[in-house]
């Protein structure tokens, strides 16, 4: 049961590793970004970018889409709506229990969200390194805006879960609130909360302005905070739904 | 601080100008440094910029030391500001007026200490004519810039520094005039400098009543107040221009492409001193200058520079290489995830292929994309137009270097030991107006510029100068063969050669370095030859094989290349005892050295030689 995240393709499973719809959404996501990476690539040669001193925002445009995509992917995820469609889900409208909701959270769903959130993020590291070349922006740079990727991901994907433990799959309240919460925190927060905007901290990272490094790690503090706030309080719920189980 | 700008206080508008600061420490040892600040540009136009020229000063406890520096004024509106600066901390500063000490006229400078009162009102009025003492006179080649001709006793030579002694040199090799006199004292003609100038051998006073040829020289009459005391002497290879009764009087020696004029007179004496036709003697004297007819053929800065822009050696990964790479990543991903989600004791097998399959792209994506691009974020290419005329050693080039930055860096560029005339230029296709923020710094051990670049930036600086000629040689006709001998002193061999001669242009084989090399074309060949007309420039860009390649050289062969040939064909058709040859040599005349980083770069060096052909009887 430690492992089921990792075998089980059931119906139980809130993001089945293997399931057709995760690996689907996985390689569409990845087409798309393609298929981005060559609307957006340079028409120009070098050279012109430097005779007008003007930087490509290759970067922050490929790197943007993935965060946009990345992050839908594992708001779905977390809220269960990539779950197997099985036997159950087809014949019964009423929600399922899944194994994210009975086992103890540090102990099932937090490390099957880290490990998933991470094995999502890979297919696409292959391809940023090309925007990156693009922009040139430095190894410390892209690994940053990775990490960017990452937390910005494990944080849509953790309050997922949460709105899926609050209101459960099925809830249309849910899937609004969730999908809300997303684009308040991806766009949103420009207006009122900018330190704490991904998207803004791609751009400041493809121009290379000052104060990058403060800017990342302020926005990680804030991060790693809200993703620790995040899972303590997915513990709370889903102890609570153990225990009236 | 004490600061002597120009020639004793004067200077010529757009010219390099020495400027001598003497600093005074009574106060502890202090290192600091030493800046002159020449602000460039017009407000209206908007391009208001700075130029900082510095030097490193270390000035012990009781101490007194000279610095120079060698700068461009371009504009009066602005003052010319001399500092001392520790750190951030403005030790002492000065503000020079520029208003009252310009001049647009070229000097003609008395460099001597002892000058009779009005020699300065007998020189031609179109100069500016000044009284240097000779501690003032430049220290650098270019300082003599503004100067047309340089008066100066023997006996001054000695008095120049060594650093002095050579810029005088050098200039006078360059295409100066210096006008010398033993006086009455002929020990100093025989010192090693003046030796080393001009090889005198003295042979003794001689007391002539009168000077005839001299009132003949100027057309001027002479009246023989008193008698002249002439001193009589033999000098090689000199050319005598007047002559007394077998005396020579004026006499003339190439030296470079610049001469010197002995006087065998003391034009600070009577009764030469009191004679009333030394305006026009000092004028006649001005008119035996050689003019120096070295233009060659020449493409505009701005048209080099924007070449030099599109062939920059930063690029952007190839996009087919990233139509590739991206197609067949996603293939591979859409077969592996495609048999990952088949379960069974095969998903994990092809889970382990799947991140490996991952992980070799991101590797290949690392190498091939990534990392070619962080070792051009700072990337540099210069160019250089050599023009060499006849057999003359010196050949004057013009040297232009682009930096090309895709991060912000600050970098120090070496141009070595011999001092250069540095200045920033804009491109005009570019957006700004000013160029970044530089400093020159001289010091014994080289020039080199100190700059900064912002990210997605360029900086060109040029280099208008003069070289020891690195190719020697001559051509030779005779009834049947054009022979043309060329030693070639580049570290490298002088490809793409064409030859124009008797309005038509011919290929030759590339000429290689260290070499001496003989070419023998025959003329019943060149005549067989299609004279050239506008639509065989196609013809010789198919010949250099430019359009199959968009190699640096290549590339700026391309955008230049006709320019040169209609150049080329308008300027020597008329010219049938000269022949040109233009060629490309992959290495630049003056080598860029970066102290603190290794940018990727590129060099090249058009050379456009202008050859008389000579007939073999």
């Amino acid at each position: 049961m430690k492992y089921y995240y990792l075998t089980d393709d059931s119906e139980k499973s809130l993001a089945p590793f293997f399931s057709k719809m995760v690996l689907a959404a996985s390689f569409l996501s990845v087409v798309i970004i393609v298929g981005l990476m060559f609307v957006f690539w340079p028409r120009q040669p070098l050279s012109s970018f430097m005779i007008a001193e003007k930087i490509p925002y290759t970067f922050f445009l490929i790197f943007g889409a993935t965060l946009i995509i990345y992050c839908y992917v594992n708001l779905c995820c977390g809220c269960g709506d990539m779950i197997q469609r099985g036997y159950h889900i087809i014949k019964y409208p009423t929600d399922k229990s899944t194994f994210e909701k009975e086992i103890g959270f540090y102990h099932y769903g937090l490390i099957a969200f880290l490990l998933h959130t991470l094995i999502l993020l890979l297919p696409f590291v292959p391809l940023l390194i090309l925007p990156a070349a693009i922009s040139a922006v430095s190894l410390i740079t892209f690994l940053k805006a990775v990490s960017i990727l990452f937390t910005a991901s494990l944080i849509c994907r953790l309050f997922g879960f949460m709105v899926y433990l609050f209101w459960g799959r099925m809830s249309t309240l849910g899937y609004f609130v969730a999908r809300a919460i997303m684009i308040l925190f991806i766009f949103g927060t420009i207006f009122f909360a900018p330190f704490i905007n991904p998207l803004r901290l791609l751009y400041v990272m493809n121009q290379r302005l000052n104060g990058i490094g403060f800017a990342f790690v302020s926005y990680m503090v804030i991060a790693l905070v809200a993703i620790l706030c995040l899972s303590i309080t997915n513990h709370i719920l889903v102890r609570h739904n153990i225990n009236k189980d | 601080m004490e600061y002597y700008l120009g020639f004793n206080g004067h200077f010529r508008l757009n010219s390099w100008t020495p400027i001598t600061v003497v600093l005074e420490n009574e106060g502890k040892p202090t290192r600091a440094k030493l800046e002159v600040i020449v602000t460039l540009g017009s407000e209206f136009r908007q391009d208001v910029y700075p130029t900082t020229y510095a030097l490193d000063t270390d000035l012990p406890h009781n101490s007194k030391k000279r610095y120079t520096f060698t700068v461009l004024i371009k504009t009066i509106t602005h003052d010319l500001i001399v500092r001392l600066k520790q750190n951030d901390d403005i030790l002492i500063s000065k503000s020079v007026n520029l208003r009252p000490l310009f001049t647009e006229k070229k000097f003609a400078i008395v460099g001597d200490l002892f000058v009779s009162p009005d020699i300065l009102s007998v020189l031609p009025e179109y100069l500016y004519p000044v009284n240097v003492r000779p501690a003032f006179l430049p220290e650098n080649w270019y300082g003599y810039d503004g100067v047309k001709l340089l008066i100066m006793r023997a006996a001054a030579l000695r008095r120049l520094r060594e650093r002095q002694f050579q810029a005088l040199t050098r200039w006078i090799k360059m295409g100066g005039y210096l006008i010398t006199t033993g006086g009455f004292n002929y020990g100093s003609l025989h010192d090693k400098r003046t030796q080393h100038l001009l090889p005198v051998q003295v042979l003794g006073h001689k007391r002539l009543a009168e000077l005839p040829s001299l009132a003949h020289f100027c057309n001027h009459p002479f009246p023989a107040i008193e008698p002249f005391l002439v001193l009589h002497v033999k000098i090689d290879d000199a050319k005598v221009l007047l002559r007394e009764k077998d005396i020579p009087i004026i006499i003339q020696k190439n030296f470079g492409i610049g001469q010197i004029g002995f006087l065998s007179f003391d034009y600070n004496r009577p009764p030469f001193s009191r004679w009333d036709g030394r305006q026009i003697f000092w004028g006649k004297i001005l008119s035996m200058q050689q003019v120096i007819e070295n233009q060659g053929i020449v493409v505009g800065d701005q048209k080099i520079i924007d070449t030099m822009l599109d062939t920059m050696p930063a690029t952007f990964p190839d996009f087919r290489s990233v139509l590739v790479f991206n197609g067949v990543y996603i293939c591979l991903l859409w077969f592996f995830l495609k048999k990952v989600r088949d379960p069974g004791k095969r998903r994990w097998r092809y889970s382990i292929y799947l991140l490996v399959m991952i992980t070799a792209f991101t590797i290949i994506g690392y190498w091939r994309f990534f990392y070619p691009g962080t070792r051009q974020n700072f990337s540099y290419n210069s160019f250089c137009q050599l023009r060499v005329t006849g057999q003359k050693k010196v050949a004057s080039g013009r040297y232009i270097v682009g930096l090309y930055s895709q991060k912000k860096l600050s970098y120090r560029l070496n141009f070595g030991v011999m001092p250069q005339p540095i200045s920033a230029i804009v491109p005009k296709r570019s957006n700004r107006k000013i160029p970044h923020p530089y400093t020159l710094e001289d010091n014994y051990s080289g020039q080199r510029i100190s700059g900064f670049l912002d990210k997605w930036t360029h900086s060109f600086y040029t280099i208008n100068s003069t070289f020891d000629s690195p190719i020697a040689g001559h051509a030779l006709r005779d009834s049947h063969h054009l022979t043309l001998s060329i030693d070639n002193k580049f570290p490298r061999r002088i490809i793409n050669c064409l030859i124009y001669y008797k309005k038509r242009f011919l290929f030759i084989d590339d000429i290689l370095a260290h070499k001496q090399q003989t070419i023998t074309l025959k003329l019943s060949d060149l005549k067989r030859t299609e004279i050239f007309y506008e639509q065989e420039i196609e013809k010789i860009i198919d010949g250099l094989g430019i359009k199959a390649s968009s190699s640096y050289i290549k590339t700026i062969q391309n955008n230049l290349i006709k320019n040169l040939i209609l150049g080329i064909d308008a300027k020597y058709r008329s010219r049938p005892d000269s022949m040109v040859l233009i060629g490309w040599v992959q290495t630049g005349m003056i080598q860029p050295v970066f102290e603190q980083s290794r940018p990727l770069g590129e060099n090249l060096t058009l050379v456009n030689w202008e050859l008389p052909v000579g007939i073999n009887s």
